[in-house]
């Protein structure tokens, strides 16, 4: 492409798609906790951003953008659904008992399974924080809420997390309130994205097509 | 705490020095994140870049 070539904005797009695609699948299988239901909600999240992808604005945050289009087709599936916050039953079932970790180290997949059994939004946070490295500001863009709201369910859902891995006997540490944020980037995000995606499309191709 | 100094991707692995939750939920993306991108996935590219090119093409 030679210097005064303009970029295609769709293909721009498609390669922040791309690039983006690991962190997504990671945040939605952490958000549903079963692997096939969290690839359905990344391919929902792709093709309702590019049906969308007109409304975003290049420059601004695109990964906070991303991540709220999921967390909020996330909360939309759990409406449809209203009888658990979990998308799937074996895993609310099968997190019921959770073996108190048996080393000094915490064991990885007793903190999944203990990650299923918060609030949705206690999870959503510490998924976006812990996992994907947001800062309180990202993530406050991506759930739409305050920033103390963020550091509240992030304080709230570690002492959670902590009690059910090591019982309330260890949890002192971690009462203490959040240190101060550092923020970043995506300061301009949650007054650009509100409410883009309230409706549903009517079909995958329909999407795609769009 | 390490899960605040959250602001420059990729700064997990010294930020979760002590912080075994930090960690643990690093562990769980990166493990996701680094998994082969299933067909679905590759299949849904090759119909945006259709789209893509077929735009193109009309234009």
């Amino acid at each position: 492409m030679s210097a005064g070539e303009k970029l295609d904005p769709d293909k721009v797009f498609r390669d922040q798609l791309v690039a983006l695609l690991p962190s997504l699948r990671a945040f939605s299988r952490g958000l549903c906790g079963h692997r096939e239901m969290a690839d359905d909600l990344a391919q929902d999240t792709i093709m309702r951003a590019w049906a969308a992808r007109e409304s975003y604005t290049q420059g601004t945050n695109f990964r906070a953008w991303m991540f709220m289009i999921m967390r909020n087709q996330f909360y939309s599936t759990i409406r449809k659904n209203s009888r658990t916050t979990s998308l799937d039953p074996e895993v609310a079932e099968r997190v019921l008992v959770v073996a108190p970790a048996q080393q000094n180290g915490i064991n990885v997949d007793d903190v999944a399974k203990a990650l299923q059994r918060l609030p949705a939004e206690q999870r959503e946070t510490l998924l976006l924080i812990g996992a994907n490295g947001l800062s309180y500001e990202e993530a406050a863009d991506v759930m739409g809420c305050a920033i103390g709201t963020v550091k509240s369910r992030l304080a709230r859902g570690r002492t959670a997390l902590t009690v059910m891995i090591d019982g309330p006997a260890d949890n002192a540490m971690f009462d203490s309130p959040p240190q101060k944020a550092k923020l970043g980037k995506g300061r301009e995000a949650a007054h650009l994205f509100s409410d883009i995606l309230r409706d549903p499309p009517a079909s995958k191709s329909a999407i795609i097509a769009s | 705490m390490a899960m605040e100094k959250t602001n420059t991707p990729g700064n997990h692995d010294e930020d979760n020095a002590g912080d075994p939750i930090a960690a643990a939920l690093k562990q769980m993306h990166d493990a996701v994140a680094n998994e082969e991108l299933p067909d679905d996935f590759l299949k849904l590219l090759d119909e945006i870049d259709m789209k893509i090119a077929s735009k193109k093409a009309a234009h």
